[in-house]
């Protein structure tokens, strides 16, 4: 036969459709596990974040005997955010602001207006594509809208308790079953259910749908606009609106929200993150936990609230 | 020589075999895992007979932690723009929702609303129940004074 005895040279067309082959298998493989590296890194600033803001409730708590009040009566009062800040590397910025002035994102005068516009990282998960100083009617100073809740409690309370919470006007339900309540100080003893089992401050860095409602209103900094300890006949339907703290009603990462849980003024904002698969959480012992989002959730209002007195399931 | 060819292209077939196959393995961990149930959900809102022509209807699962709402059209209609999870959900129905709270004006204008008596405003003392079941669910709620 013509040419059998001709010697081959170079490749077949098989040998280089395979190394091709072998090649983009090989990138395919890569290109995600770069970008897993990358979520991999936010992921664990995220949680050093949560880690020093645990520290600095931890610290406060060894000064004062108590963790800060939740959220303070009236609006303009700050809320548990900027009590925490010399326990964060913040003390120069702590002593140049006026407790006793505005905080609101529409009022800020000197010497609060210092948190115009002001980024703190460690209020911050780097994983969030949300605007960190975003600015609205209610917001013009454009304060921070911080990456990270504080808990309030949770509602239905998982021990059926109808006393510890009433509903809002616009539709949400405020509670006191948590570490972080409205009008109130708590302090370790109250935490009944054990700190390493009651989350204090949870991560709430995405969007609701299409909206940003992060606690947020009049920027991150501000209060609760009702006075007293919250039970069944405070609010109970009168004006109540409040940044800083959520009493969990939806599940993390929910998608959509039910009547009066839609605004970044309710009580009720919803736990998320941009992490895939769940949000971290901070425990009153100080340490972080990865929270997957399909957790019973029944068991998370029993991880929401500290003194239900139920047996907690794994989280 | 031929033979030679031919085993080569035997090889290199198996090969590529073994590649896809591998291939197709080590991806196949990598969906999503099986999703509850969905139902569609759509309905009509009465108050003694007649159609409730202004409010939200507000869908709330205190077992899953989720919920969702919708405004009520003028001829008492609802449709929820996506399918929800199957399951027991509560009902509440609200009045058209109140302006943004702001410092310094006035309080918010009382939610008002005839034809939506104020039990049926709260999940809890409303006693309506939606049993969602997996593909379309024509609801009807007729208020009562």
């Amino acid at each position: 036969m013509l040419g059998t005895n001709r010697r081959r040279v170079g490749f077949t067309l098989i040998e280089l459709l395979v190394v091709i082959a072998i090649i983009a298998i090989l990138i395919a493989l890569l290109l995600p596990a770069v970008q897993q590296a990358r979520e991999a890194a936010r992921r664990s600033t995220c949680r050093n974040s949560l880690k020093q803001i645990g520290l600095a409730l931890h610290n406060y708590e060894e000064t004062n005997k108590c963790f800060p009040i939740g959220m303070q009566s009236g609006v303009q009062r700050p809320n548990w955010r900027v009590p925490i800040f010399p326990f964060l590397d913040q003390a120069p910025l702590y002593k140049q602001l006026d407790l006793g002035q505005s905080f609101l994102g529409t009022a800020l005068a000197t010497p609060n207006s210092v948190l115009s516009k002001l980024t703190l990282p460690v209020y911050n998960c780097p994983s969030s594509l949300l605007n960190d100083n975003p600015t609205d009617a209610n917001n013009t100073a454009a304060t921070m809208a911080p990456d990270y809740v504080g808990i309030m409690g949770a509602w239905p309370d998982p021990a059926g308790r109808t006393s510890v919470g009433s509903a809002s006007n616009y539709g949400g339900v405020y509670a006191s079953n948590g570490m972080l309540v409205g009008n109130e100080v708590k302090r370790l003893r109250d935490c009944v259910d054990g700190t390493s089992t009651t989350l204090i401050v949870a991560e709430q860095s995405a969007t609701v749908g299409a909206n940003d409602i992060r606690s947020r209103y009049y920027g991150g900094f501000t209060g609760i606009s009702f006075s007293g300890p919250i039970s069944d006949t405070n609010p109970n339907g009168a004006d109540s609106w409040s940044t800083g703290a959520t009493c969990v009603q939806y599940t993390i990462n929910a998608k959509t929200t039910a009547a009066g849980s839609d605004n970044t003024y309710d009580a009720n904002t919803v736990i998320n993150s941009y992490h895939p698969g769940g949000i971290h959480g901070l425990l009153t012992d100080g340490s972080v936990k990865f929270i997957n989002e399909k957790i019973d959730f029944l068991n998370l209002r029993r991880i929401c609230v500290r003194d239900d007195r139920q047996v907690v399931g794994e989280f | 020589m031929n033979r030679d060819l031919y085993c080569l292209r035997t090889e290199s077939s198996v090969f590529v075999k073994t590649l896809l196959i591998s291939a197709i393995t080590l991806f196949a961990g990598c969906g999503q895992g099986a999703n509850s149930p969905l139902g569609e959900v759509s309905g009509t809102v009465t108050f003694q007979g007649k159609p409730v022509m202004e409010g939200e209807i507000s869908f709330y699962s205190a077992a899953q932690g989720i919920g969702t709402k919708i405004p009520i059209d003028s001829s008492g209609h609802f449709k929820l723009p996506s399918p929800i999870e199957v399951g027991d959900y509560k009902v509440s129905i609200m009045p058209p929702p109140l302006p943004d709270p702001s410092i310094g004006s006035q309080l918010p204008p009382k939610r008002d609303s005839a034809s939506i008596p104020s039990k049926y405003r709260s999940d809890s003392l409303s006693g309506l129940i939606a049993s969602i079941k997996q593909g379309n669910n024509e609801l009807s709620f007729d208020l009562k004074p």
